[in-house]
Order: structure tokens, then C-alpha cells, then sequence
């Protein structure tokens, strides 16, 4: 619990310094602040979506239906956090662009990355044997994985965007005032807690489920 | 300034919600552990 309650002040904290401690970016203003949330947001995605491949890779080695709900929970908060990123970017976008969306290779690329997980789901709907579905998700899960470093990372940093430069560029260096990128690392690193939290309350359920049938 | 002091307490609310959310979760799951 303790661990828990300091994340939730941690969390609190982020949130003002995000507001009173971090300056404006140079050229993209208040707006710019951002940059505290959504780029978190899309770093859980990728995170979730990593240990849903994870997962997968565990359910095909040990056939253990554990390792199937995992993969597919995984699949599910990385898709919500990558649409709350997909909605934040187009709040960004709308603010300095003049547009919601307009088909940038970022928001074309989460976009296909959106659609590749929602496949996930659509194809777990449509089987009705539990293995079978666990089998031939959890191999779709690993092949799904592949694409995110290509769709969030690679694709677009080869295309022209309209897109700020990432923090990270393309040479390696870090482009950031220091009171912004202290800001943002906490902020990642809260957001990564928020993830672990939830990942660990959906662990105990699953355990649950497990001794509740076990008892039946 | 003061449209800046709107957004963060939308978001300090906002996260005061998803975070007492989360402990309620906590508690019950903690609850359902113990029986």
C-alpha cells in the first residue's frame, strides 16, 4: 500500500511541476506541456505490448491458460493507453496544426498499429475453443510486436513530419530545457508505475479466477 | 495564466479519480485474497 500511496503523490507532484515548474517550449508554447502525458502514454503502450508478446511467447512454451489472459490483458491496456496517445496527439496537433488529423506519417502510423491490436481482439472473438484461440492469438500477439518498433520508432523518423522532433533524435542526442526533461523523465517514470500497478492488481485476479475454479 | 491554473486542477482532479479508483480496486481484490 505504501509503495502505492507515494506513486499517487508522485503522480500529483508530476502534475503541477508539469504545469508551474516546466517552462513553455520555445516556438510551440503552453500547449507544448503536452508532452508530459502523451509521450508516457505511448511509452506504456509499447511497454504493455511488450510483455503481451512476453506472454505469448510463455503460452506457447508451457500451454498454461495463465499466460493467454496475460498476453491478451496486455494487448488491451496498451491499446487504451495508445488511443488516449492517438487522442492527446490530435489535441497537440489541432492546437498547432489547425487540425485534428491529417494524415501525418505519426498519426498514420499509430493508426495501422491500432488496427493491427484491434485484429488481435476481432480474432480472439471469433474463436469459441479456448486453446485454440490462447494458440493462434498468442502467435499473432508475437507477430503483432514486430511491427510496434517499426510503426512507433523507425517509420516515423524516415518520413517528413509535421511532428516536433523527438526527444531522442535521430543522431542519439537529447533535445530538452533541463527543468522540462526532469519533468518528463518523472512523469515516464510514474506513468511506468501506474502501468506496474495495474498489471499487478490484473496478476491477482487472474490468480483469483484460478482458485475460484479450482474450488468448483 | 489563469486558464493554465484551470487545466492542471482539471488534470490533478482527473488523476484524484483514476487514482482512488485504483486503491478501491486494490481494496476489494485485497478483501477477495483474504477470504
Amino acid at each position: 500500500m505504501f509503495w502505492k500511496v507515494c506513486l499517487g503523490i508522485w503522480m500529483s507532484l508530476v502534475i503541477i511541476a508539469s504545469f508551474l515548474y516546466a517552462p513553455p517550449a520555445l516556438g510551440l508554447g503552453e500547449v507544448s506541456r503536452i508532452i508530459y502525458y502523451h509521450v508516457p502514454l505511448a511509452w506504456v503502450a509499447v511497454l504493455a505490448y511488450m510483455v503481451s508478446m512476453i506472454n505469448a511467447i510463455k503460452y506457447l512454451r508451457t500451454s498454461s491458460i495463465e499466460y493467454d489472459y496475460r498476453t491478451s490483458f496486455n494487448a488491451e491496456v496498451g491499446t487504451i493507453f495508445a488511443l488516449l496517445a492517438t487522442v492527446t496527439g490530435a489535441i497537440f496537433a489541432n492546437a498547432t496544426w489547425g487540425t485534428y488529423w491529417n494524415w501525418d506519417p505519426r498519426q498514420t502510423s499509430i493508426f495501422v498499429l491500432l488496427l493491427i491490436y484491434g485484429s488481435y481482439f476481432a480474432l480472439r472473438s471469433a474463436i469459441d475453443d479456448r486453446e485454440q484461440k490462447a494458440r493462434l492469438s498468442s502467435v499473432y500477439a508475437i507477430i503483432a510486436f514486430i511491427t510496434v518498433p517499426f510503426l512507433v520508432f523507425i517509420i516515423p523518423r524516415i518520413y517528413a513530419s509535421l511532428h516536433p522532433d523527438p526527444i531522442v533524435n535521430i543522431e542519439g542526442r537529447l533535445q530538452m530545457d533541463a527543468r522540462m526533461l526532469r519533468v518528463f523523465i518523472s512523469s515516464l517514470a510514474g506513468f511506468t508505475g501506474i502501468y506496474f500497478w495495474i498489471y499487478n492488481l490484473q496478476n491477482r485476479i487472474i490468480n483469483l479466477k484460478g482458485k475460484i475454479k479450482g474450488r468448483l | 495564466m489563469s486558464e493554465l491554473y484551470v487545466v492542471l486542477t482539471v488534470t490533478l482532479l482527473s488523476w484524484a479519480g483514476i487514482f482512488l479508483y485504483l486503491l478501491k480496486i486494490d481494496a476489494k481484490v485485497k478483501e477477495l485474497e483474504k477470504k
